[in-house]
């Protein structure tokens, strides 16, 4: 009720990513560099965990405030947090912050230390995921409880009528006795009232909160002319403020479309398509072979809140178009003949991307520079690497089962719209500050960490030369 | 004098200050700071109340069951192959509602998000806990003074217009969500007054039998929800929860209570006129005349909380909580029409005042029953 101050505020929509809610971020706050890894609740209000590490040594104190990304609200930060250094290792520090409505939040990190002070906000898609189921011993416990309070409750009901008045020393009459036990059965139906009345209180506490679990846009995918995909949008009812016309681009487009063959994934496409109304986007295909493809889709609303959205289709073979613009193709050995010590992907003329990969296995939810450099036929390293749209690279983390996926940049899981929301004042540059190198270094490193055990297909995309490579590994974690 | 009143009195006495001392606390907590974990010192205060009303009711108990001197068991009651005062036994409900709303409380959150509000089912069942302890407690006096006179029943009246004090404080915070002054133009803001209020003050007035009860009980109410409120803001707090829309230095008050002394006062001087009613009658007419007697003071009240006069430390209304957004109807000083049209609104007042005649049938009632409470 918005007419006092006590109540909760009002709510806002959705989530990036399929399965992977854990925001990765590598940037710096002025001359400091840090690894920011943020993982937020699963219910809302609810706790979000920071991990920060930083390579610089003359960090003196991190604080951490959260706040929402955009709007009015984003204008007011409360107190900040001061970020708990660890005693075992200096550079790394760590918090918890309350997210309390869904929505599109912000975490900014101010640090001060020897060179100076330096500031960095980091977007975070906050939402409801789950309801907890109650555990078992939980359960048995609390109802337990409940008897003994509800037979309390009734026995206390029958000695207040039956020996509550007696005068000291004297001993209940038998009708006392009888209307004790009156008073006993009465207030035993009383007790039934009272948790029957509980009990429907909370299935619509729980109702409540089911409606407000997050519920991504649906995408429904159809082939229009043999060869142009048509993707409609509908809104399955979430919270009323999201819409389907509010998409912002980012890095130029207004949804980047994953397009990867099954079951195999050993072809793929990034394409971006246009709206052509209100919830329908069209994209001419480049020619693919027919079978089933696996459709994730990448929008982000004004607020900065990202969505990944997940269709399927089946495609007779498309003679389509050549690639143009932005798109870009790849293509891998099938995934169930692939290795996972495989760190090398053959690009054009002879060219390679190598992965500098760990010797330890990758470990579930713990983040990760996925590290990669690319080096001509001749073994040395390559000095054409361009940008492709705005960034030294697009990678794609994909689950087999298809269940997680992940579109992460050389800055992280955020997309570049939302952290062009967090930076004060907003940047005109689409790709927040990914395109201002001039001349590329042989390397680019993706930030992430894995949400569960899987086998996971890693995309990684950069251009070299005018022409956009992709290169195709594996890995398991277990 | 006060060696005539044992320990555990005085004990269940502290336990019941500390939980709604407490609970305030904790609601300018979220209010003022806004996060908090399990261990704040407002929760603290809070679970002290069970812990003492566990010390204190469970020797009774132990005392009343095993002790074969003293009194103890003759005037005990008897449940479960146990004896103690029947104010012991529903103290220690209290205590055992209070610690299952904790665990409960906390599967709460993990399963639904750490409300911030005050009616949550854990909350409830936390409030059950606490009104059980202010109710045993009560019990307790009410039981010792109505078996005796003499020097100590000064003290234990007082004792007892304390605890009846505190069971409308209980109710008045429990209904807090919907005691803005903004809405007190509006007929729900009566309807959630006649259900919380009348009962309890009637019944502890009643059961106390004084001149002047009903009225000492509001004064307990008014007097004690405005020295947590006045103390609160002299301790300095910062938001640690956005977005921040008023800034926050110090603890920030709840609302002003409501005047209910001039109300009670009335009561009293009914009840001091027609003694010779029958129940039923008097019941209604007290439920009639306390309705009258809110609406007189509160409609009138709110109009001077919306003006810059009561914009003070004194009157509360200067203090917002750091979400208050500039455009609520608090900040402006607005009033919000609960109750769209005018029929609306006189059903509503209507139905109000049914429930207050209700209310104080049933109190009257229950405070006749409460004199006759021995052990």
């Amino acid at each position: 009720m918005k007419w006092h101050g006590l109540a909760l505020l009002a709510v806002a929509s959705v989530q990036a990513h399929v399965g992977s809610p854990d925001v990765f971020f590598e940037g710096a706050a002025g001359p400091y560099p840090l690894f920011v890894t943020i993982r937020p609740p699963a219910v809302i209000p609810g706790v979000s965990e920071i991990e920060i590490r930083t390579s610089a040594v003359d960090v003196g104190r991190i604080r951490i405030t959260p706040l929402p990304l955009s709007g009015e609200g984003a204008k007011y930060a409360p107190t900040p947090d001061t970020a708990t250094r660890s005693k075992d290792d200096p550079q790394y520090f760590t918090g918890s912050l309350w997210l309390m409505v869904s929505g599109s939040w912000q975490v900014r990190i101010e640090v001060d230390g020897g060179s100076g002070a330096g500031e960095l906000s980091v977007p975070v898609p906050a939402v409801a995921l789950r309801t907890s189921e109650m555990q078992v011993a939980m359960g048995a416990l609390l109802f337990a409880l409940m008897i003994l309070l509800s037979w309390g409750a009734v026995s206390i009901a029958g000695a207040a009528v039956r020996d509550a008045q007696l005068e000291p020393g004297l001993e209940p009459s038998a009708d006392q006795r009888r209307r004790g036990r009156r008073v006993m059965a009465g207030a035993a139906v009383a007790v039934l009232v009272v948790l029957y009345l509980g009990n429907a209180w909370w299935k619509v506490e729980a109702g409540a909160y089911d409606r407000y679990i997050y519920k991504p846009l649906r995408m429904t995918a159809a082939l229009e002319s043999g060869e142009r995909l048509v993707l409609k949008l509908s809104d399955p009812g979430w919270l009323r403020m999201r819409s389907l016309d509010d998409f912002i681009p980012d890095h130029t487009h207004l949804m980047h479309l994953f397009m990867i063959r099954l079951p195999e994934m050993e072809r793929v496409w990034h394409l971006h398509p246009t709206m052509r109304e209100t919830g329908v986007f069209v994209h001419k295909l480049p020619p693919a072979p027919a079978g089933r493809y696996q459709l994730y889709a990448d929008v982000v609303h004004k607020n900065g809140f990202p969505e990944t959205l997940v269709a399927e289709i089946d495609l007779p073979e498309v003679t389509g178009k050549p690639l143009e613009g932005d798109d870009s193709a790849g293509a891998g050995p099938a995934m169930s003949q692939a290795g996972n010590d495989r760190v090398v992907a053959e690009l054009s003329g002879g060219a390679r991307l190598l992965w500098d990969r760990p010797t330890e296995p990758y470990r579930v939810k713990k983040p990760y520079l996925f590290r990669f450099r690319v080096v001509d036929a001749d073994g040395q390293p390559a000095k054409d690497l361009e940008l492709y749209m705005g960034m030294p690279g697009h990678a794609a983390f994909v689950r087999r089962d298809r269940k997680i996926f992940a579109h992460v940049h050389p800055s992280g899981s955020v997309p570049m719209a939302a952290l062009a929301l967090a930076q004060r004042p907003a940047p005109v540059d689409p790709h927040s500050g990914h395109g201002a190198a001039k001349s590329l270094p042989p390397q680019v490193s993706f930030p992430y960490g894995v949400p569960e055990a899987g086998q996971y297909r890693l995309l990684v995309q950069i251009r070299k030369a005018g022409k956009v490579e992709t290169g195709i590994f594996d890995f398991k974690v277990e | 004098m006060s060696k005539a009143i044992p320990w555990y009195l005085w004990c269940t006495v502290l336990a019941v200050t500390s939980a709604m001392a407490g609970v305030h606390w904790d609601i300018s907590w979220h209010r003022s700071i806004g996060r908090d974990t399990f261990w704040t010192p407002a929760h603290i205060a809070i679970y002290v109340c069970g812990v003492l009303a566990g010390i204190s009711c469970g020797y009774l108990i132990l005392a009343s069951t095993f002790s074969r001197g003293g009194g103890l068991r003759e005037t005990s009651v008897w449940i479960w192959g146990f004896r103690g005062p029947l104010g012991a036994f529903i103290a220690a409900w209290g205590g055992i509602a209070m610690m299952t709303s904790a665990p409960f409380d906390d599967w709460w959150h993990n399963a639904y998000g750490l409300d911030v509000k005050i009616l949550s089912p854990p909350h409830m069942v936390l409030a059950a806990g606490i009104f059980a302890v202010e109710l045993g407690a009560l019990l307790l006096v009410l039981g010792r003074m109505n078996r005796r006179g003499g020097s100590s029943r000064g003290w234990l009246y007082w004792m007892y217009i304390y605890l009846g004090g505190m069971l409308v404080i209980n109710m008045a915070t429990v209904t807090m969500e919907y005691a803005s002054h903004v809405i007190m133009h509006s007929a729900m803001f009566y309807r959630v007054v006649m259900i919380a209020i009348p009962l309890f003050l009637v019944a502890a007035a009643r059961g106390a039998g004084g001149r002047w009860a009903a009225t000492h009980v509001a004064a307990i109410y008014m007097g004690f929800w405005l020295a947590v409120n006045w103390i609160l803001p002299l301790f300095s707090a910062e938001p640690k929860l956005g977005p921040v829309y008023t800034q926050v230095t110090h603890f920030v008050p709840s609302y002003f209570p409501l005047l209910l002394v001039i109300p009670a006062a009335l009561m009293d001087l009914v009840w001091a006129r027609t003694s010779g009613w029958g129940a039923i009658k008097s019941g209604l007419f007290t439920g009639a005349v306390f309705f009258a007697g809110v609406i007189a003071v509160q409609w009138p009240f709110a109009n001077f909380l919306m003006s810059p006069a009561s914009r003070n430390w004194f009157f509360f209304t200067i203090a917002s909580g750091y979400m208050d957004s500039p455009t609520s109807y608090e900040v402006r000083s607005l009033f919000y029409a609960l109750e769209k049209t005018a029929g609306e609104f006189w059903s509503g007042m209507a139905i109000a005042l049914v429930i207050a005649m209700l209310m104080c049938l049933i109190g009257m009632s229950w405070g006749g029953w409460l004199r006759k409470v021995r052990r």
